[in-house]
């Protein structure tokens, strides 16, 4: 099975989201994605 | 499938485990809006937290949970009507939060804020407020969900937005739960109070302290004390030599007098050392004309001399200036009666002349042993590793060829061929050089 790891780094947090399912990580980083790009557009 | 999120900061972790997708895209998105809304203080206090969620396979087992949910809801409602907001808004919610979904957070949340039960109750009603949106048919029926379309949760209010209010909400939960330990540590404050006055205790002893410093300025001003001291320092400025007084006092005579050690037959001489023999029969400035075998034979003997020197009187100078100046007119008056008999002082230091003027380029130090060479030393020439010999135990630096080129295009030195060795003195040019230039320093 393929493993998919994610770090991301805001200061001192750290945040690691690890998982095996393709889809919901292509989903969950397209939304975080989209809502950092919100947030920088403000 | 699984999914893992962790979530780690100097002070704290977090750590979520699940199979669970639809627990774990809503915890991702309470803590990812934690993350980029919440201050980074705040989440550095949140405490580890561990969280294992597992699948719900029954409805059954579902149902259980949401009927355990549901009076837990009671209880609080009932307990506390008008503590919260949120309260209110789960009542608005709760329609929606008949699923079994809604079951998992109060679970977990004994375990995230087990500590401080208030806090439970208020983190509650956040994590129901989620429920809408990470409602999904995978885990209830098509049948049920029909009237909770996703589609609904999108049109009143976006993920994103619903997500964002939800970790606000918490961190003010969270908050209270912060200021409850900032209240246990009010508690212990009044053990502080005792330190205190253990503090002001001490401070009294503080206060003695003045009395003995006190004691001290008299035991200064004791006219004993003032007496030894003065002893003391007169000895110093009687015995010790000073280090720029020589230096000084020699460019004095050699500024004034131009080139006393001819005008006046003074030789330089070390102390240890008999001075060498020097015949001034043949002592040429120009290139046109030559010096003797015998005066190189002397300008060696110079050489060796002049590095005993170096070392052996190095610790008889003085670096402190006042008293030189106190000194000046000593060794003026020393000095004067030298002009009329050989003086027996000591070799000055190359390292010593050149201190004093605070030429750091290796062309005007080049320039300054020159003069040196020539007025100090009494040479009229000088090889180029005679003069480096002088160059690098003051400078650290050793003079190689494009400085003399420098200089004798410059005319401040000029080259001298005897017995196929080179040698180099300084010119009028150079000595006038020299003297306009470092007049003032002098």
């Amino acid at each position: 099975m393929p493993q998919y790891v994610f770090k991301m780094k805001k200061g001192e947090l750290e945040i690691e989201f690890s998982s095996d399912d393709a889809e919901f990580v292509e989903q969950q980083l397209e939304k975080w994605r989209e809502e950092i790009l919100k947030k920088h557009a403000q | 499938m699984y999914y893992n999120i962790k979530i780690k900061s100097q002070k704290s972790e977090f750590i979520l485990e699940s199979n669970d997708k639809l627990v774990t895209q809503r915890e991702m998105d309470i803590y990812f809006a934690y993350i980029f809304n919440a201050s980074e203080e705040f989440v550095s206090k949140i405490k580890k937290v561990k969280i294992v969620n597992e699948n719900l396979k029954s409805i059954e087992e579902i149902e259980e949970l949401a009927n355990k949910s549901q009076n837990f809801e009671n209880k609080i409602t009932e307990d506390k009507p008008s503590s919260a907001k949120n309260l209110e808004i789960i009542k608005q919610i709760e329609p929606e939060t008949k699923t079994p979904e809604v079951i998992e957070p109060t679970t977990l949340q004994p375990e995230l804020v087990a500590k401080t039960p208030e806090t439970v109750e208020q983190v509650k009603p956040e994590i129901k407020q989620i429920e809408p949106e990470t409602k999904t048919p995978e885990v209830i029926e098509p049948t049920k969900l029909e009237n909770k379309n996703i589609a609904e949760a999108n049109s009143t209010k976006s993920n994103i937005e619903e997500i964002i209010e939800l970790a606000q909400n918490e961190i003010e939960s969270l908050d209270l739960s912060i200021n409850n330990d900032l209240k246990i540590s009010s508690q212990n404050e009044n053990d502080k109070e005792e330190d205190n006055i253990i503090k002001f205790d001490i401070k009294e002893e503080v206060k003695a302290q003045p009395i003995k410093i006190e004691n001290e300025k008299e035991i200064y001003h004791d006219n004993n004390q003032v007496k030894i001291d003065n002893i003391f320092l007169s000895d110093e400025k009687e015995n010790t030599p000073t280090r720029q007084e020589i230096t000084i006092t020699a460019l004095n005579n050699a500024l004034e007098e131009n080139n006393p050690i001819q005008n006046n037959e003074i030789k330089i001489i070390s102390q240890n050392q008999t001075p060498p023999e020097i015949k001034n029969n043949e002592i040429i400035q120009n290139n046109n004309e030559s010096i003797t075998k015998e005066e190189i034979k002397s300008e060696q003997e110079l050489v060796l001399n002049e590095v005993e020197i170096d070392f052996s009187n190095e610790n008889q100078f003085n670096l402190n200036p006042e008293e030189n100046i106190n000194k000046e007119e000593e060794t003026n008056q020393i000095q004067q009666t030298n002009l009329q008999t050989e003086y027996q002082g000591p070799t000055i230091d190359f390292s010593l002349f050149l201190s004093s003027f605070g030429v750091n380029e290796l062309f005007d130090t080049f320039l300054i042993c020159a003069y040196y060479i020539k007025n100090i030393l009494h040479e009229q020439s000088f090889s180029m590793k005679f003069i480096n010999s002088k160059i690098f135990p003051a400078t650290g630096k050793i003079a190689d060829m494009s400085i003399t080129e420098a200089l004798i295009r410059e005319k401040y030195i000029n080259t001298i061929n005897i017995d196929d060795i080179i040698k180099y003195t300084i010119t009028e040019k150079g000595e006038e050089y020299f003297l306009s230039k470092f007049k003032n320093k002098t």
